[in-house]
């Protein structure tokens, strides 16, 4: 899956179906994106509506989009970083470093899973522009290529913030699996 | 090999994106250093994470997100559910039928209006014939005439409601 070169093309002739079809596929990982990234699960919702209605506006560029997901994805991103820009001056990262997250589930807030509450807590803390790149690589697995498209950067720039939100991330999760596997009785060391 | 190297490339590692030069001499470094093995278990550990975390998103988001894409005309996500995943049929009409659906209606509506006004005219005329035909004579002009000598100025005329 990748291109949806046909969808886009039927798209363009307007074909409904194959619009509804776009959606069907897309919106889900652009949900999860945008959550991640913005740490809001309403607004993600607002924003997933938001491109799809972008994508219809556009129906006349759609014969010359290549890749649906990098195109959707795009959008999503340039919304993502302006509304976390909006959101910046009305000063409410606060909320976002202090890891809250208003569009979790309550399963996931619960004690059920404190890994992944963690590894949001350590995203959200992240700068930007490497919490992006790691949103698309780890939540939505997309290659090197496919989100230097999206960033609009170098392969190699993606490489290398990748490498350094990885850096963050383990530094930042290492001390606090390693108190709690402690406190377990637990020890990680010679696993591998 | 240095940590800062080592740990580059299992990032690529991780991506699928290191070669296999590379690779061996990264083997090779993290079986001589801990710190960097504990580095790469924290990488798999919160990638596990990661995965748990985007399926419970996934859920979320097929609860949250309408099944049908937006129109510009929704109120966000608040209009009428579409039966199933499809768009609902109203969506699915091409435009050239909706085209036609319109010119049908307006040929309708034209047709409509042009015997409505028909019957309004027939009625106007009807009674304008009724209006310009003589009136009948006034009982007042009958009792005049009939009887002259009891004619009074200024007697009340009989309002007969015409």
């Amino acid at each position: 899956m990748g291109s949806d070169e046909g969808l886009l093309r039927a798209f363009a002739d307007g074909d409904e179906r194959a619009y509804a079809r776009l959606y069907d596929l897309h919106r889900g990982p652009l949900y999860v994106y945008a959550a991640r990234m913005l740490g809001d699960g309403e607004a993600a919702r607002d924003l997933v509506q938001d491109v799809f209605l972008v994508m219809l506006e556009r129906r006349g560029e759609a014969r010359e989009m290549r890749n649906a997901r990098a195109w959707l994805f795009t959008v999503a991103r340039n919304r993502c970083l302006t509304r976390l820009r909006q959101r910046r001056t009305r000063d409410r990262l606060d909320e976002l470093v202090a890891g809250e997250m208003p569009g979790a589930t309550p399963a996931e807030d619960g004690a059920g899973d404190e890994e992944a509450r963690l590894v949001r807590q350590a995203l959200a803390e992240l700068p930007e522009e490497q919490r992006d790149v790691l949103i698309l690589r780890e939540y939505e697995e997309l290659s090197y290529r496919e989100i230097a498209a999206i960033a609009q950067t170098t392969e190699s720039a993606v490489k290398s913030r990748l490498f350094r939100a990885r850096q963050t991330l383990g530094e930042r999760l290492r001390p606090v699996w390693t108190r709690g596997d402690d406190a377990c009785g637990a020890r990680t060391e010679g696993s591998g | 090999m240095r940590c800062e190297d080592g740990r580059e490339r299992l990032s690529r590692l991780l991506d699928g994106e290191l070669g296999a030069a590379d690779q061996s001499g990264l083997f090779g470094h993290l079986e001589a250093c801990g710190d960097c093995r504990a580095f790469l278990e924290t990488l798999t550990r919160a990638r596990g994470a990661i995965r748990r975390d985007r399926e419970a998103l996934r859920r979320e988001a097929d609860a949250v997100l309408p099944p049908w894409p937006p129109r510009p005309a929704d109120s966000a996500a608040g209009s009428a559910p579409a039966p199933g995943h499809a768009a609902p049929s109203r969506r699915g009409l091409p435009a050239p039928a909706l085209l036609a659906l319109a010119a049908v209606l307006l040929v309708a509506g034209i047709a409509i209006g042009a015997g409505l006004a028909g019957r309004r005219d027939g009625a106007r005329a009807r009674q304008e014939a009724e209006a310009a035909r003589p009136a009948p004579e006034s009982p007042r002009v009958v009792y005049v005439c009939a009887m002259p000598e009891y004619q009074v100025v200024g007697e009340p005329v009989m309002d007969t409601g015409r």
